[in-house]
């Protein structure tokens, strides 16, 4: 290109463009600094959700939610109950298993409670699968490190939190009505006796209410797994005497697998 | 009295006629299918994990492995500032079922500029800007183009309008590679998609009352215009080290090691306040616009706006008084 046709053209492209740049930079900071907003337009739209694919083409969808046992906390090989059962599956009916595992550690009934109806994010994310699992209570009727034993406690907090499971369950049954949901139960994690029979009432009355609010669904189910954690309960358990180890999780996602079959 | 006009032109065709453009359209020919390859696999690893393409699902995952990071005592307190106003900018895209990512060449025009205006595109230019007058004193051609009888004033003034010329051909360049070559992957469509924007933070408070939509191709625009305007006063500071210093090398080193210790600095000392007013620190000028907090508190966009302007201004200043007075010797 010879030197004058290469700036007509790059000198007029420079030209042009810096014009283009300053205006795109004057509005840019009009932009951040005097946002204006137009709300009517962003009133939360109905939309159309793109039906993630389900069984029929040789995928298994898992949608996971809950505290630190879904997420699998305390488990060495990072898999959980969640992990577990997937693999399982795998084995066991050679389909194409996925996993979303919303879980959050630490997280109580009214978290999620509120998770689920604030934000319709994660139900949405739930539609269309074959399977949602779920464990939740825990922290709500004891708090690891922070709290002393203590009968009437667990008492008086399981009343608001049960409730609140049940919502939960009436959730995911309305949301996913072609879905199996699986609420996995509690176990007494205690070695002490003292404290095992302490909390043994509180975790059985849960369980047990557990299943009558899931016999209430048509498609929710309650995998109980306190008996696995009844005997040598220690060598099930996370140095923290309060998880599941690995070999706790294994156990428990047995159990669940069975159920899934 | 000559007319400037004539010096343009020439000091805009030796620019081009240097290898240092070419080397920059390369680099980035060779930098944007890289970055569109990783992001494809991105978005097919997403697939295989989660078993739908729906972002929905992906967004959610995303919200909630962020709080599982928070949960995580480990985290320092910056950190978790920065990870909480990600989580409410993505749950509010959520609620108002927008795509915070559409899988769009559009998208990864964006994407591309947000990340490149910290680092890169200052790099790129530097490799232009550091040479203008520096590689005249190298070369010695300096003597034969101020035995001229124009103003030394002028001769710098219109190296300096050539080098905002090329400072926009450069962004320019960028956009358009960055859209087509992404585009072949990810599909031309999408410039009319809505973008939310307007999201106002103080501390870990996320004000979504102004937030609203802006198509892409308005949102491109305004981001490309802001990368422009830091790359633009980077380009000046090393405008002004280029005619301080005799060799292109050591200019050249000066700025980058200044740059890239910015970007350190950026990520690492947010507590040392005073460091705010580094030119280097305020470079981002795009994070304002994507609702990304500021590295250091007490920033925004007029502030980086004034101290970007301020540290340019006054190396212009420097240079004109510099180049205009000084021997030239050899």
């Amino acid at each position: 290109m010879s030197a004058n046709r290469l700036w007509y053209v790059f000198g007029t492209l420079g030209l042009l463009s810096t014009i283009f740049f300053i205006v795109g930079f004057g509005l840019g900071v009009r932009d951040v600094l005097f946002p204006q907003a137009n709300q009517t337009e962003l009133a939360a739209k109905p939309h159309s959700i793109e039906q993630p694919s389900g069984s029929s083409d040789g995928v298994f969808r898992i949608v996971a939610f809950g505290d630190s046992l879904t997420k699998g906390f305390g488990d060495e090989t990072i898999k959980g109950y969640v992990g577990n059962v997937k693999e399982k599956l795998i084995k066991s009916t050679n389909k194409d298993v996925r996993v979303n595992n919303f879980a959050v550690n630490g997280y109580t009934s009214s978290k999620l409670l509120s998770d689920l109806m604030d934000h319709s994010g994660s139900l949405k994310a739930a539609e269309g699968a074959d399977v949602v699992m779920f464990t939740i209570g825990g922290n709500d009727l004891y708090r690891q490190g922070k709290d002393k034993i203590d009968p009437k406690l667990y008492a008086e907090r399981s009343g608001k939190a049960k409730k609140q499971l049940q919502s939960i369950m009436k959730i995911f049954s309305e949301n996913n009505p072609k879905s199996l949901i699986v609420y996995v139960g509690l176990y007494n994690p205690f070695v002490d006796k003292n404290e095992r029979e302490a909390f043994d009432q509180a975790v059985t009355d849960w369980n047990a209410d557990a299943a009558h609010y899931a016999a209430t669904l048509p498609n929710v189910l309650v995998v109980n797994v306190a008996d696995l954690f009844a005997r040598k309960t220690n060598s099930y358990l996370y140095i923290d005497q309060y998880h599941p180890n690995a070999l706790g999780y294994e156990r428990m996602a047995t159990r669940v697998a069975q159920v899934l079959e | 009295m000559t007319n400037i006009y004539p010096l343009i032109k020439n000091e805009t065709i030796k620019i081009l006629k240097k290898r240092s453009f070419l080397v920059i359209m390369i680099i980035l020919a060779v930098i944007i299918p890289i970055a569109t390859y990783a992001q494809m696999r991105i978005a097919e690893n997403m697939v295989k994990q989660t078993g739908t393409s729906d972002w929905h699902v992906k967004v959610q995952s995303d919200i909630t492995d962020a709080r599982a990071r928070l949960s995580s005592s480990r985290m320092p307190e910056e950190y978790k500032k920065y990870v909480q106003v990600q989580i409410e900018v993505k749950q509010y895209h959520l609620d108002m079922d927008i795509d915070p990512d559409a899988p769009t060449g559009v998208n990864f025009a964006r994407r591309f500029m947000e990340n490149a205006s910290s680092l890169l595109l200052p790099l790129l230019v530097i490799i232009v800007a550091s040479d203008l007058v520096s590689s005249e004193n190298a070369l010695g051609t300096i003597k034969l183009l101020l035995a001229r009888p124009v103003m030394r004033w002028r001769i710098l003034l219109s190296k300096y309008v050539s080098l905002i010329f090329l400072v926009s051909l450069v962004i320019l360049a960028a956009g358009i590679l960055a859209y087509l070559i992404s585009g072949f992957v990810f599909g031309f469509s999408g410039w009319t998609l809505p973008v939310l924007t307007g999201f106002q933070l103080s501390g870990t408070n996320v004000s979504t009352e102004n937030v609203h939509t802006v198509s892409y191709a308005y949102y491109l625009w305004m981001e490309y215009g802001l990368a422009w305007f830091s790359s633009l006063t980077i380009a000046t500071m090393s405008f002004l080290i280029s005619t301080l210093v005799r060799s292109t090398a050591f200019s050249m080193g000066i700025m980058l090691a200044s740059t890239i210790f910015g970007t350190i600095l950026a990520n690492m000392v947010s507590s040392w306040e005073s460091a705010k007013y580094l030119f280097m620190v305020n470079s981002d000028l795009t994070a304002y616009l994507a609702g990304k907090p500021s590295p250091i508190d007490g920033m925004d966009l007029s502030f980086s706006i004034w101290t970007l302007t301020i540290w340019a201004g006054a190396a212009l200043l420097v240079a004109f008084t510099v180049f205009t007075r000084k021997d030239m010797l050899n």
